[in-house]
């Protein structure tokens, strides 16, 4: 059985479709599996060759990975969730239940996408406290430290955004206490320090430049909706781009 | 400092020509790469990460089966919840508003942290534990941070488990719909503090505008100020080898920025234990 | 503890917030001296 497989696997590799798509062999070869990392574009984001050391769980626990991971699944249970959501006041909240009840698969992910969601927030703490605790922000990898931080408020911002799409009274309210917060900015938002000696009220402060409006309404949601689903996704993946490609240049400063 | 097992990609561009890619190749594949002994990627780590990423789908596939998603009522402006939370991960700032006003609570504190976070590895000259678990070489980094993740972990447990209606303080065992009877404790500033126990007259010495500055009051700023000033001096004066190490700009950053942090437990303190409110008042804002 | 305000509970709280954030130090640090000493065997053992 398994030399039939094997022969099936040899020919199947050696067809000009297959050359033409992965342009190597299957990496059962040291040479074939120099050249999938070269050749393959989500394995180059990978060296060919790693420390045995680096290889320890115990080192990276998979955090940064993880986060990573679920960054990609929200991606894609967001993408079908969009086919059913419509940012309008008067009809988003019944297309949450919809999810929930007639669509196919609705409720599955739409609590993939909830679970995930709190998962990447909790991962990228751990990742950053993994990364802190073995001092792999140290020179010459200041730069990518600084790069994750500015992921951890994407992060916090995307999680955010998406918590008013529901429009459901924890929604609406918890949207209502950020933007409370934001009214009380110093020097930008009318009810802070300083915001009325400079001229801020509420229709021109900070709040009303986040929320379209004074009240969490219409205008907050497609804000919302346009920053959690196309805005706030554009701009991690840019900093997960540069992210990654700083770890590779430094090397991974695992274990020897 | 690139590490030897990252290879310049601009090598696969010359993949025409398979004699320079071959012999890449056959070096990388054949020899080790650097002192230590190195494993090809594909299969040790790709599988370690397929293996990972498995698992982890498996127990979000169970968590969405077992808890979906929550859906609460429609919004509705005119029926506010009670109580009215942010999502756990702002839990803790929402805590701080007990003790904070919303400018500082909401805004300057948390800037701190994000600058603070950002600031700290141009902040640490440490050179020891450079890609390696340690405690013991580089105790006050550890020390400092862990505290910061403790505090803000704490306040967040607090804003999930023991917040209740009116955002009272609600232990396990109190029943979660009886409301708690408002505060009857009268809750005291600094400045009335001062102007107690000294005996201090309540006329302003100079008024600027709205502000009446009463000598109570610069006081409280003499205090304000006074704890970064003598909190940075303090490590200057008798521990002069720590400020010789960080240097004079890393160090009034790194003990600003540690004195602020351990403002905030401080401040609580001051409110639960000293039913003190405000430690610095004017009209602008009040700390 | 019939007035919920007064100085017991809220030192009960304070209390809290001291063992609580102490608490969570202790579980870092304590996973952190965990693990240097388990890399360090490792690389005694190698």
């Amino acid at each position: 059985m398994k030399k039939l497989l094997d022969r099936i696997r040899e020919n199947v590799t050696k067809t000009q479709v297959w050359k033409s798509i992965f342009r190597h062999g299957y990496p059962d070869t040291d040479a074939n599996r120099a050249l999938v990392m070269f050749s393959n574009v989500i394995l180059h984001l990978h060296p060919v060759r790693i420390r045995r050391g680096a290889l320890k769980i115990k080192f990276t626990w998979c955090l940064g990975g993880l986060t990573f991971f679920f960054f990609v699944l929200l991606a894609i249970t967001g993408v079908f969730l969009m086919f059913y959501y419509v940012p309008d006041t008067r009809r988003a909240y019944n297309d949450i239940k919809d999810l929930g009840s007639v669509i196919y698969f609705g409720s599955l992910f739409r609590a993939l996408h909830r679970w995930s969601a709190h998962a990447m927030v909790f991962s990228v703490w751990m990742h950053m406290t993994r990364v802190f605790l073995t001092g792999s922000y140290k020179p010459p990898r200041e730069f990518n430290w600084v790069v994750g931080v500015i992921l951890l408020v994407t992060t916090l911002v995307l999680s955010w955004t998406g918590y008013l799409l529901p429009w459901d009274q924890l929604a609406l309210w918890a949207v209502t206490v950020g933007s409370k917060m934001a009214e009380a900015s110093p020097l930008l938002g009318n009810a802070g320090p300083f915001g009325a000696e400079l001229g801020m009220s509420v229709n021109n402060d900070i709040a009303f430049v986040l929320l379209g409006g004074t009240v969490v309404g219409q205008s907050a949601l497609l804000r919302f909706y346009v920053l959690h689903c196309l805005g706030l996704p554009l701009i991690t993946a840019l900093f997960i781009a540069v992210h990654f490609w700083r770890i590779r240049k430094d090397g991974f400063s695992g274990p020897l | 400092m690139a590490d030897k097992e990252s290879r310049p990609i601009a090598v696969v561009s010359k993949s025409g020509n398979s004699g320079g890619l071959a012999d890449l190749i056959k070096r990388t594949a054949a020899e080790k790469i650097g002192p230590e002994d190195t494993v090809l990627v594909w299969p040790n780590l790709v599988y370690i990460e397929f293996i990972s990423m498995l698992a982890i789908t498996t127990l979000l596939l169970a968590l969405a089966f077992f808890s979906p998603a929550p859906l609460e009522e429609l919004a509705s402006a005119d029926t506010t919840p009670n109580p009215t939370k942010a999502p756990w991960y702002f839990l803790g700032l929402q805590e701080l508003l007990v003790y904070f006003d919303p400018w500082l609570a909401g805004v300057v504190l948390p800037t701190m942290i994000i600058i603070g976070l950002v600031l700290i590895p141009y902040i640490d000259p440490n050179p020891l534990g450079k890609g390696y678990y340690t405690f013991s070489e580089r105790k006050f980094a550890v020390t400092g941070f862990i505290f910061g993740l403790g505090l803000w972990y704490v306040l967040i447990l607090i804003g999930v488990e023991f917040r209740g209606l009116d955002w009272s303080w609600y232990w396990p065992w109190d029943d979660p719909h009886i409301h708690k009877p408002a505060g009857a404790v009268k809750l005291v500033d600094m400045e009335v503090i001062f102007q107690n126990a000294l005996g201090l007259s309540e006329t302003p010495i100079v008024t600027v505008g709205r502000y009446a500055i009463t000598l109570a009051n610069i006081l409280t700023w003499a205090l304000f100020i006074g704890y970064f000033v003598v909190g940075i001096t303090i490590p200057f004066l008798f521990m002069r080898k720590f400020y010789n190490r960080l240097g004079f700009v890393r160090y009034n950053l790194t003990m600003f920025l540690l004195l602020a942090m351990l403002g905030v437990p401080l401040k609580i303190y001051l409110r639960l234990l000293a039913n003190i409110k405000y430690v610095l008042v004017t009209p602008w804002f009040k700390i | 503890m019939s007035d919920i305000w007064g100085y017991p509970y809220r030192l009960g709280i304070a209390i809290f917030v001291t063992v609580g954030i102490f608490g969570i130090m202790g579980i870092f640090l304590g996973f952190t001296i965990w693990l240097e000493n388990s890399f360090k065997k490792d690389k005694l053992k190698k």
